[in-house]
């Protein structure tokens, strides 16, 4: 009985909990929020330390990289993982009200996440305690190459092999899918993180200047590319001069930033080459002539695709919308639990 | 090409390849595909590439091939995108209807419950209120500390108002809790009406028991030392004064009377 009311007071969620932005599915709503997983928090000196959490999501992500002392923009998430357990929990529990109409009762929502599959128990567990202590009644893992197949709508029940390369901000996820089950999967830490990470030290390297992440991010978006192409762009920074110690501006171009990504990159190609070399022959063949599909922020990555085609010789093809297949999938999960119970996963 | 709103997305595929001078075999060569499956989308066969989303993706990748802008032909590919992707504002976008709104589920429980609940009371005290319509009871609520309490509640039942008479609430047995030994064994009546109650008195006590169907087993004061068994049909409601001083045997198993005592009186239903 008192369940029956809990679930009528409260709507069930998936969550694609990432790295980089999270994004809440509710049941037959569709994405109701997409923003990026960043807290910050004020530490009061004068009621002793207590922290307490200012803002959340889009409004804490103008705040990284520019808070003074007492306060702090902290993105909770790490490699696709919790790296800071009660900021998670904050975060998600901000998330989950934002999601209910205004309602006087605690919202105890049925919640799917999504976990990279290459997460520890540890990790998964983090991440189910942390959806409970934000409100969840119930908690149900999915991973997350099962998630992006669903989402990018790739016929995840037949007996067909079909191949996802989701690449997030904190890991990319290589999954082979047949008959509703992962075949194979495979998780490397590289991802969206990772490539402005190598911009950062490229651009300390090569121009002795200091940029920030989001300047980085903002390289990346606006001209980052993975595969040579026919035009080069190039594009004003500011940063900080190692040497003279002040801001500077100066340009870099797209070629520099394909060299700056080599690195993650090839840990990229490398964990599709390695997902191909350990697929079964026949599943291998289906793959063969349809090709592989890439979900996940670092999907837009100009010429990913061209990158993963010339050096796996494999049609490689976007999906429709990258940034939400993951939530979309869950949300279909979501929709369909009864049905679609394989493929949830078990701690 | 100049015929773009009329032409199909394979026609313009294919014409856009003419021009260029790319042959069907190096086009299939250049996109990683098979002859066959790049012929059919000149056909605008996409059946045959599978899912909607291969479907879209070849062609977004042959468009990128030729030069052309890939989402104006996706659109034009039955007619609109298949994967509606929209992303709904963050405010929740569909307020509840009234008629669903959980306020009024919950107003309607609450109104049921305020009514259904005095509907009971007044429903279970008429139906016990045969027994004993002369109960005093707001006279005989203060309780006595150590009471000749043998006589208290015959002096209670039988109408003599004794002003500090201990007298119990209208609470029913069932306020107090059923035994949990007797509930645990399940609620199912043996048939042959084997339950037996045997009681030790170690001190005189007023005693009523009653049976299933409310007739009366025992009513009466127990002297001191003596002892009673009582057959009838299950659940009993017992009532037995000076409880302390008595021992209780339900079936050959002592039942603990602590947990019943209100002051010096236990009342509880016995079941199965």
């Amino acid at each position: 009985m008192f369940k029956f009311l809990t679930s009528y007071f409260s709507t069930d969620l998936a969550i694609d909990l990432g790295t980089a932005n999270t994004l809440i599915y509710v049941r037959d709503r569709g994405i109701v929020l997409d923003e990026p997983s960043v807290v910050s928090i004020r530490t009061d000196a004068a009621a002793g330390g207590k922290r307490t959490v200012q803002a959340v999501g889009a409004e804490a992500k103008l705040m990284l990289g520019r808070t003074p002392g007492n306060l702090q923009a902290i993105r909770p998430m790490k490699d696709g993982v919790i790296a800071d357990f009660t900021v998670t929990e904050q975060m998600l529990k901000y998330f989950i009200k934002k999601v209910h109409d205004t309602r006087m009762l605690r919202p105890s929502p049925r919640i799917i996440i999504c976990v990279p599959c290459g997460s520890t128990q540890v990790e998964r567990r983090a991440i189910r305690e942390s959806a409970i202590g934000a409100g969840a009644r119930q908690v149900y893992l999915i991973e997350e190459p099962m998630a992006a197949a669903i989402g990018a709508g790739l016929p995840v029940a037949e007996a067909t092999g079909s191949m996802v390369v989701d690449i997030g901000g904190g890991t990319t996820e290589v999954g082979v899918i047949s008959l509703g089950g992962v075949v194979y999967a495979n998780s490397v830490r590289v991802g969206g993180d990772r490539m402005d990470e190598a911009i950062i030290n490229y651009i300390r390297r090569n121009y002795g200047m200091l940029i920030g992440e989001a300047t980085a991010e903002q390289i990346k978006k606006k001209m980052g590319s993975a595969f040579p192409g026919a035009e080069v762009l190039e594009m004003e920074v500011k940063g900080r001069s190692l040497a003279e110690g002040v801001p500077r501006s100066f340009n870099v171009s797209s070629n520099e930033i394909l060299e700056a990504l080599t690195e993650p990159l090839n840990a990229i190609v490398s964990a599709v080459k390695q997902a191909l070399e350990q697929t079964p022959p026949e599943l291998g063949a289906d793959i063969a002539e349809k090709g592989m599909v890439l979900t996940g922020g670092g999907a837009l990555l100009r010429d990913l695709d061209r990158l993963l085609m010339e050096e796996t010789g494999l049609p490689v093809i976007v999906a429709d919308d990258p940034l939400t297949c993951v939530v979309r999938g869950s949300g279909r999960a979501l929709e369909e639990m009864d049905k679609l119970a394989s493929v949830f996963t078990n701690e | 090409m100049s015929e773009n709103g009329l032409a199909s997305v394979g026609q313009i595929l294919r014409e856009a390849r003419e021009a260029q001078g790319i042959t069907l075999d190096n086009a299939a060569v250049r996109l990683r595909l098979m002859h066959r499956q790049v012929e059919a989308m000149e056909r605008d066969d996409f059946e045959s590439l599978g899912q909607s989303v291969f479907a879209r993706g070849f062609v977004r990748n042959y468009a990128r091939l030729l030069g052309l802008a890939p989402e104006s032909l996706l659109t034009r590919m039955d007619g609109a995108p298949t994967e509606p992707a929209a992303v709904a504002p963050t405010e929740p976008a569909l307020p509840r209807s009234w008629l669903t709104s959980p306020w009024l589920i919950l107003s309607l429980l609450g109104l049921l419950l305020a009514v259904a609940v005095p509907v009971a009371l007044y429903a279970w005290l008429n139906s016990d209120g045969g027994e004993r319509p002369d109960e005093p009871v707001p006279a005989a609520m203060q309780p006595r500390p150590a009471p000749p309490a043998a006589s208290a509640p015959v002096a209670a039942r039988t109408g003599v108002v004794a002003p500090a008479a201990l007298v119990p609430p209208a609470t029913p047995a069932a306020a107090d809790g059923t035994p949990p030994e007797a509930t645990a064994s399940g609620t199912t009546e043996p048939a042959a009406n084997g339950s037996v109650l045997h009681l030790d008195f170690g001190d005189e006590s007023w005693t009523e028991i009653k049976d299933a169907s409310g007739r009366m087993l025992m009513r009466q004061l127990n002297p001191a030392g003596s002892s009673a068994d009582v057959h009838g049909q299950p659940p009993f409601d017992v009532v037995i004064g000076n409880a302390a001083q008595v021992q209780v045997t339900y079936n050959g198993r002592p039942i603990d009377l602590k947990p019943f005592i209100d002051v010096t009186v236990a009342r509880f239903t016995l079941e199965e």
